[in-house]
């Protein structure tokens, strides 16, 4: 089952037109005020934690005799305000009582599939072109590796977890469908606050 | 000391109400209490419980800001519980999202402050920050305590119905119960206030257990028995002391009548004292004059004569007096002795015949052959009875008879015999009504009697008192006009006779007695049959010519005074082989001298003196002859042979007394030396040799006592003993005892009878004594 809330991913939603701009004024920083700057990384940092807090009521069933992880691994495929807030601050976070940490992938080896199993989730940043993120997708489609991006219609084009914004919030959409390909469990809770994002 | 009150039952219900009370209250409470900890408890597990779900259902709300995802939830919990408000927290304190009433929530978590009797939950809600931090915020839930209230409201009323109902059964059963229990205890009270409110003492409670209060109630039914017992106790005795009251009143109102009677009779008795005192004295006084002015030898003797005889008087009155003293005095004691009652009855009849010469009466006795040989009795004693009765007899008999009758009446206890003394007269008679009252102290059937016959009153009465003394009793029946039985019944001991065994009577002997007095010719019947001899009574000498010839052993007793009679009774009795006629003239005391005479002149067998005894009848008979006329009995003193030129030595200090009885001894041809007291008497013993001794008791110096006790120990070893014979005008019988005890042979009372003087001194002065033992100087 995939909830579908929306078939593309700025159609018709300011705000992710707003989080575009923004995603694209991150680009033309050195354009930007010191403000506007200092905004948007409280944005990206916001939108790393909200990745954070998403793992955090993910998982993935182990085998019983299976050591618990000492670490939980972040991939982040591309670069973005995001990814970097991720690599920036996410290390040494706590996933449950599992240290996060926080490696780069470039998005070629991770269309591809290489590094498969060594992650626990991959962010795939804005900056991936659209076709590198479906094969992206489809590399891990059947692994218990949930990929999150903020890109419209990741969900809908397989992503495990889309991230937008509404109501000057970050809102999320989890695809139980592809949760479900790759044998990850998400919290009800995460669920219940799963909303309809961009396509 | 306090007493408890109100009834038991209603105290007891009271304390058993009170105590079920208390327990009901204390659990009520204690219930109370629990139960709404419990719903206090329940209702905050419960908020907690809904805050912890709460907090853990939020978490993921706070940690992505999902504000209407949280008040949606909060909205479902606030449709689905009672709870007033719900708010979630953040860790800076701020309210994230609430629910319900948010006005009763504080917008600060730090600044809540609820009222107690609400009820209020927190619950930690751990999430991630926006930077990805955990942190800690919280879930408020606040419930109104109205409904725990309600439900204890409910609680307690459903409580107090609860216990007012286990309060009302309890309270009733405690009534039942104490009811029940204290049932036998009511019954008591009301028993109890019935038996004193009747006095009642008969009631008595019903025991219905056997518990503790039916042991109560047996023990107070005891007492109730205890009671009557003691009240029926305490009625007889009353009853009896009433009895005993009215009697004594009785008795005292008969002492007092008989302490006046008394005092009335001593009055009485002391004028008639005076009379019977005075009289003889003036005759005494009177004659006494006349004869020192007589110069008529014959003139001299009479007035002498009627001086002896007023002396004999008075000697008797005051003998009686002497004796009432004892008696009333209780001094008078009696000593009885082995005795043999005929021998007593006739020394105490025949100086009595005496008094019958002038009269014309007969005196007999018959003795019972059942008596045994001898009796211990004290014979001064019976013999004054006697004497008092027959004597009596004789003065109020003015003929006909008296008769003696001597017989045993039954067997008593301890082998005593009930011997009966009947004297038996043919005299005036005593009435009825005064037939008790002669047995009073100073008293005379009839007080004309002291005028008629004389005497004192004092007889009958010291004869009742001696029989009395002796155990035994006296009893009076009599008719006037017709006689007077007096009858005394005493109990005596028998024993052995004193007297040597009487001659045993010639086998074939046969009586004939010719006799007009009928009671003679009973009196003889019965001897004969003592004997035992043939018998045969005729009263008249024709009715012995008619029986004529006597056969051979016939002995014949002629009760005939007249000698005129010899005649026929020689041609009827002829004389034996030796000359002897076997006839035997009855005669009396007083015409001993004329009896002898006739018996001498008619060559007669001898004489008997009336009242005839057995013993003196079988000697007769055994022994017939002239020689034997003399009486075998101590008493036959007039017929003992006098004794002259004896040597007698008088102690005595009275110089009257000296100068009487030397002047009777002198005048009987005896040599008389006079001692004036025991001393002087003792050494004139010692000095001469003497024949008799008349002592006389009390005298200055050494008393005749004692002089006695000194010639009898000095006496020891010489095989001599001197008679001596107490010469005294003490003559109780303690003194008679102490006189014998000492070592004296014999006691004469003073004033002294000269023939008896006489008797005596031929007794024991005809012959020397060769150490005789006192007692048998005192049989003699």
């Amino acid at each position: 089952m995939t909830l579908r809330r929306g078939a593309g991913w700025f159609r018709g939603n300011p705000a992710s037109f707003v989080l575009a701009l923004a995603i694209a004024g991150v680009s033309q920083s050195s354009a930007t005020p010191p403000q506007d700057h200092e905004a948007k990384t409280r944005a990206a940092i916001l939108r790393a934690s909200i990745v954070l807090k998403i793992a955090g009521y993910l998982s993935v069933d182990a085998p019983p005799s299976a050591k618990p992880p000492e670490k939980y691994r972040i991939a982040v495929v591309g670069t973005d305000e995001v990814a970097a807030a991720i690599t920036a601050h996410l290390p040494g976070k706590k996933v449950g009582a599992t240290p996060v940490v926080v490696v780069e992938l470039r998005p070629a080896d991770a269309a591809e599939g290489k590094g498969l199993g060594s992650y626990d989730l991959i962010y795939v940043a804005a900056s991936v072109d659209e076709e590198q993120a479906k094969k992206i997708v489809a590399a891990h489609s059947r692994a218990p590796v949930p990929l999150v991006c903020e890109r419209a219609g990741f969900a809908a084009a397989g992503g495990t977890v889309q991230l937008f914004v509404q109501d000057n919030g970050v809102r999320f959409e989890v695809n139980l469908d592809a949760l479900k390909k790759q044998g990850v469990r998400a919290d009800p809770q995460l669920l219940k606050l799963s909303k309809k994002g961009p396509s | 000391m306090s007493h408890a009150r109100g009834s038991l039952r209603r105290r007891l219900t009271a304390i058993c109400t009170t105590l079920t009370v208390a327990a009901l209250v204390a659990t009520g409470i204690d219930s109370w209490n629990r139960e709404r900890t419990t719903l206090e408890e329940d209702t905050a597990n419960r908020l907690q419980t809904l805050a912890n779900m709460v907090a853990l259902n939020t978490r993921s709300g706070v940690e992505f800001d999902g504000v209407d995802d949280v008040l949606t939830f909060l909205d479902t919990v606030m449709a689905l519980t009672h709870v007033q408000a719900i708010a979630v927290y953040t860790h800076e304190g701020t309210r994230f999202a609430a629910a319900g009433q948010v006005d009763l929530l504080p917008a600060h978590r730090d600044l809540d402050f609820f009222p107690a009797e609400d009820a209020v939950a927190r619950a930690p809600l751990s999430y991630k920050d926006s930077r990805g931090d955990e942190r800690v915020g919280q879930v408020l839930v606040r419930a109104s305590g109205e409904p725990t209230r309600a439900r204890l409201a409910v609680y307690l009323r459903r409580l107090l119905a609860t216990n007012a109902l286990a309060l009302f059964a309890l309270g009733f059963t405690a009534w039942w119960l104490v009811s029940r229990l204290l049932k036998p205890i009511a019954d008591l009270v009301r028993t109890t206030n019935e038996v004193r409110r009747t006095e009642d003492y008969s009631l008595r409670a019903e025991r219905t257990a056997d518990d503790e209060v039916g042991t109560l109630v047996a023990a107070f039914n005891a007492m109730l028995e205890a009671i009557s017992a003691r009240d029926a106790h305490l009625a007889g005795n009353a009853e009896r002391l009433e009895h005993q009251v009215r009697e004594r009143t009785a008795e005292l109102r008969r002492a007092l009548d008989a302490a006046e009677s008394s005092t009335r009779a001593k009055s009485t008795f002391v004028a008639n004292m005076s009379h019977e005192i005075r009289t003889p004295l003036n005759a005494i006084l009177g004659m006494a004059e006349l004869a020192l002015e007589a110069e008529d030898p014959k003139e001299l003797r009479e007035y002498l004569g009627v001086i002896r005889s007023a002396g004999s008087n008075l000697l008797g009155v005051l003998c009686d007096i002497l004796d009432l003293s004892k008696i009333e005095s209780d001094r008078l004691e009696l000593s009885a002795v082995p005795t043999e009652l005929e021998s007593l009855l006739l020394d105490a009849l025949r100086p009595l015949t005496a008094r019958t010469h002038s009269k014309d009466l007969e005196i007999s006795c018959s003795v019972d052959p059942a008596l045994a040989a001898g009796y211990r009795v004290d014979d001064v004693r019976m013999r004054q009875v006697l004497t008092n009765l027959v004597g009596n007899a004789i003065k109020f008999t003015e003929s006909g008879f008296v008769h003696v009758a001597v017989r045993r009446r039954s067997t008593g206890n301890g082998g005593f015999h009930h011997v009966e003394f009947a004297v038996k007269d043919s005299g005036v008679g005593i009435p009825a009504d005064r037939q008790r009252a002669i047995f009073e102290p100073f008293t005379q059937a009839d007080s004309t009697i002291t005028r008629r016959f004389a005497g004192t009153g004092l007889g009958l009465h010291i004869t009742d008192r001696l029989v009395r003394l002796m155990g035994g009793s006296i009893d009076v029946q009599s008719q006037v006009g017709i006689g007077t039985t007096f009858t005394v019944v005493v109990p005596l001991e028998p024993c052995d006779s004193p007297l040597p065994p009487a001659p045993a009577v010639p086998a074939g002997t046969r009586i004939v007695l010719v006799s007009r007095s009928e009671m003679q010719r009973t009196s003889f019947a019965a001897l004969a049959a003592r004997l035992p001899a043939g018998f045969l009574a005729l009263d008249s000498l024709d009715a012995l010519a008619a029986a004529c010839p006597l056969q051979p052993g016939t002995v014949v007793v002629a009760d005939d005074r007249d000698p005129d009679h010899d005649v026929s009774l020689c041609t009827m009795v002829p004389p034996d082989a030796d000359g002897v006629r076997p006839l035997l003239l009855a005669t009396v005391f007083q015409e001993l001298a004329t009896t002898a005479a006739r018996c001498r002149d008619h060559s007669y067998a001898g004489y008997v003196t009336k009242p005839v005894s057995s013993r003196e009848l079988a000697l007769r008979i055994a022994r017939p002859g002239p020689a034997a006329g003399a009486s075998i009995t101590p008493s036959a003193a007039p017929t003992q042979a006098p004794v002259h030129g004896l040597r007698i030595l008088v102690a005595e200090d009275n110089a009257v007394n000296q100068k009487l009885i030397q002047r009777i001894l002198v005048r009987d041809g005896h040599d008389v030396t006079i001692a004036p007291n025991g001393r002087v008497c003792c050494d004139a013993w010692s000095r001469s040799s003497f024949d008799l001794v008349l002592m006389d008791m009390q005298m200055p110096e050494m008393s005749g006592l004692q002089a006695t006790e000194e010639i009898r120990r000095a006496e020891k070893g010489t095989g001599h003993r001197i008679p001596i014979v107490a010469l005294t005008a003490n003559t109780t019988v303690e003194d008679r005892r102490a006189c014998l005890d000492a070592g004296m042979d014999e006691v004469l009372p003073k004033p002294v009878s000269i023939p008896k003087l006489r008797a005596t001194i031929a007794r024991y002065g005809g012959s020397t004594f060769e150490t005789m033992s006192t007692n048998e100087a005192r049989v003699r």
